[in-house]
């Protein structure tokens, strides 16, 4: 009688591994044939290399322009290849007249400035109207600037002061690194703004010291971050 | 949706951080002035110097003091005009034993370059010596040691070596 248990207990545990074994198999087999459908609807997913152009202004510049010293006017054309890499080329002209009624000093510039560089679209869904940004950017701007200064006294001496310095040539190169969204919002327009860290890789200030605003970087001695909000039409 | 609203609310703490992070940063010390150093092995100058300048006729009074009765000292440093081509100092010296007073007037020929910071910040002019002439009451010699002057030199301008002192 015990050995009939025995063998009964060791006949059943038997039976349920092998359907265990047998459950695991098909559901590792049909996780495989999952991951197979999923693989052939990815490159099912493929499409084409060129998706199209899109051409932006910014308006953080414009602000800048309207409510301060200094500005920029900026565009921006991009290149959408496979909704995934998006070189990029951003142009701006950049100008500041700025005075100091306590110093007496004026500084004035305008010039060109450009950016070149590549974003990521880092978002899951690359094909998604919203679209997620992370790039780099190189930029460039040479220019000249003018300082004066008006009713200036030595403060020992007491001579009036002439200072007056004009055209003044300068450059300026720096690195940006990008990050950024923007989103459909109705046929070809979009929205959206970038986040900017900047970093001055070589420059040259003149001979008279220090420039105040460098065309597209901005005040110099201010902080590295910067910022833009664009208006995009995509085609 | 939720990583574009969480991105959202990066880029607007980070525009808050970017117009809160304003400062002028003007040099500290930004008054630009000529050294002299005692030449020699003296070390403390123990008579007492008067250094007056001569200022513009806009003025009621005639010169300025810049440095008055200073004693015991191994150096002075005094301000350069702004734009004037040659800088005129009046050394007054009384000497410590028999009070006698000696004077002695120093002429600093320079060019001047107009210097910028920013707009912040006052404006400045550094200076190139190319001569430096003087009469010879009480001084016996001076020196150009560092010609380049800025508000951050290292190196004193001029070595300066008075009479019967052994320096």
């Amino acid at each position: 009688m015990t050995v009939k248990r025995t063998s009964s207990f060791v006949s059943r545990v038997i039976a349920i591994s092998l359907l265990l074994i047998a459950v695991t198999t098909v559901s590792a087999q049909s996780r495989k044939e999952a991951i197979a459908e999923k693989s052939a609807k990815a490159e099912k997913d493929s499409v084409a290399f060129f998706r199209g152009v899109a051409v932006s202004a910014d308006v953080v510049g414009l602000t800048q322009l309207a409510f301060s010293d200094y500005g920029q006017y900026e565009a921006a054309l991009r290149i959408n290849l496979k909704d995934r890499y998006f070189p990029v080329f951003e142009l701006g002209y950049g100008t500041a007249d700025a005075d100091n009624p306590t110093t007496n000093l004026r500084y004035k510039t305008s010039a060109p400035y450009w950016r070149v560089g590549v974003d990521f679209n880092i978002a899951k869904n690359k094909h998604d109207a919203y679209r997620v940004y992370a790039g780099a950017r190189y930029a460039m701007t040479y220019y000249k600037f003018d300082v004066s200064g008006n009713g200036l006294k030595d403060p020992v001496w007491g001579d009036d002061i002439t200072y007056n310095v004009k055209g003044m040539k300068a450059n300026y190169h720096w690195m940006e690194a990008v990050f950024g969204v923007d989103a459909k919002i109705a046929g070809p327009f979009r929205l959206g703004w970038s986040v900017r860290y900047r970093r001055r890789i070589a420059h040259n200030d003149g001979e008279i010291g220090n420039t105040w605003y460098v065309p597209g970087y901005g005040k110099q001695g201010r902080s590295r971050l910067g910022g833009t909000f664009n208006i995009i039409f995509e085609i | 949706m939720r990583t574009s609203t969480i991105s959202t609310a990066i880029a607007m703490v980070a525009l808050f951080m970017l117009a809160a992070c304003s400062s002028i940063d003007c040099p500290l010390n930004n008054r630009v002035y000529a050294t002299f150093r005692l030449d020699g092995d003296i070390t403390k100058m123990e008579d007492t110097l008067t250094v007056a300048v001569p200022r513009s006729i806009d003025y009621k009074d005639n010169d300025t003091v810049i440095i008055n009765r200073l004693a015991d000292f191994d150096s002075i440093a005094l301000p350069m005009s702004y734009q004037r081509t040659t800088d005129v100092y009046v050394f007054t010296i009384k000497q410590k034993d028999s009070e006698m007073r000696t004077t002695d007037t120093v002429w600093v020929e320079k060019e001047n370059n107009p210097h910028f910071e920013s707009v912040d910040c006052n404006p400045q002019f550094f200076h190139t010596i190319t001569d430096v002439k003087f009469t010879t009451e009480a001084i016996e010699n001076i020196t150009i040691n560092y010609n380049k002057v800025t508000y951050n030199d290292g190196k004193a301008h001029f070595l300066i070596r008075f009479k019967g002192h052994s320096n």
